[in-house]
């Protein structure tokens, strides 16, 4: 398992945590919420090929053609 | 070993420029009341000479230019020259062309280069009570600005600055 991956998506979450809290201090609450979907759409995209590997593994386990 | 060095580097400099974007844009925020008092002053100095001294234009823009000093007084100081220059340029021209050169330098915005603007239409060109009338409506036109100028500043100051080094980190931890 490649660990790096894990500490990329925990420091995605830490700094997109801390843009939305500042953004929403200033009163930019829309941007603060836009700021959290791109990092759910970017750390989504970073797991999408593990998760296809993950699935095609569960299918292959229980043998589902 | 090399290849760590090379990205550290990178990762440096694309933080140093976000934080450097950040800090301008804060930059623009702090900066813009002040100017905005500045051009005020300006017109104040100017509606003093209209009104007590009955000083020529040019003369009175120079003053003004003075009063407000960089980067503001360039307008009024390019105006007091493009007017000096002659070549039958009126005043709402020179002010005008002065603007259009001047105001790119200042953080100044629409809302107050068209409060300018109008007031190029009189001056130099009407009654003494009419332009005095149009600077006082003027410089309660930019007072209002600069309170809300104020208020963005107490708000986005900080924002911008921690959005600019944010945003790097951010960049950095993609792009590694």
């Amino acid at each position: 398992m490649d660990v790096a991956l894990l500490f990329k998506i925990a420091g995605v979450g830490i700094i997109v945590a801390v843009m939305a809290t500042v953004l929403k201090q200033a009163g930019k609450d829309e941007q603060g919420q836009m700021v959290t979907l791109v990092g759910v759409l970017l750390v989504l995209m970073m797991v999408v090929s593990l998760l296809g590997k993950f699935f095609s593994l569960v299918r292959s386990t229980f043998m589902f053609q | 070993m090399d290849r760590l060095l090379a990205k550290l580097i990178g990762s440096a400099l694309i933080i140093g420029a976000t934080t450097c974007a950040g800090w301008a844009a804060a930059a623009r925020y702090a900066k813009r009341p002040a100017q905005l008092r500045d051009l005020q002053t300006g017109l104040a100095i100017l509606q003093t000479e209209v009104e007590y001294g009955a000083t020529p234009l040019p003369e009175a823009l120079e003053r003004a230019a003075r009063a407000a000093g960089p980067p503001v007084g360039a307008i009024f100081a390019e105006c007091a020259s493009r007017l000096r220059r002659g070549g039958g340029a009126t005043a709402g021209e020179a002010l005008e062309a002065a603007l259009d050169a001047a105001a790119g330098a200042t953080y100044l915005g629409p809302e107050e280069l068209s409060a300018m603007r109008a007031l190029g239409a009189v001056l130099g060109a009407s009654g003494r009570a009419d332009q005095i009338r149009h600077l006082q409506l003027a410089r309660r036109r930019l007072e209002a600005e600069e309170a809300r100028a104020r208020d963005e500043r107490q708000r986005y100051e900080r924002m911008a600055r921690y959005l600019g080094v944010l945003s790097g980190a951010a960049l950095v931890l993609i792009l590694v």
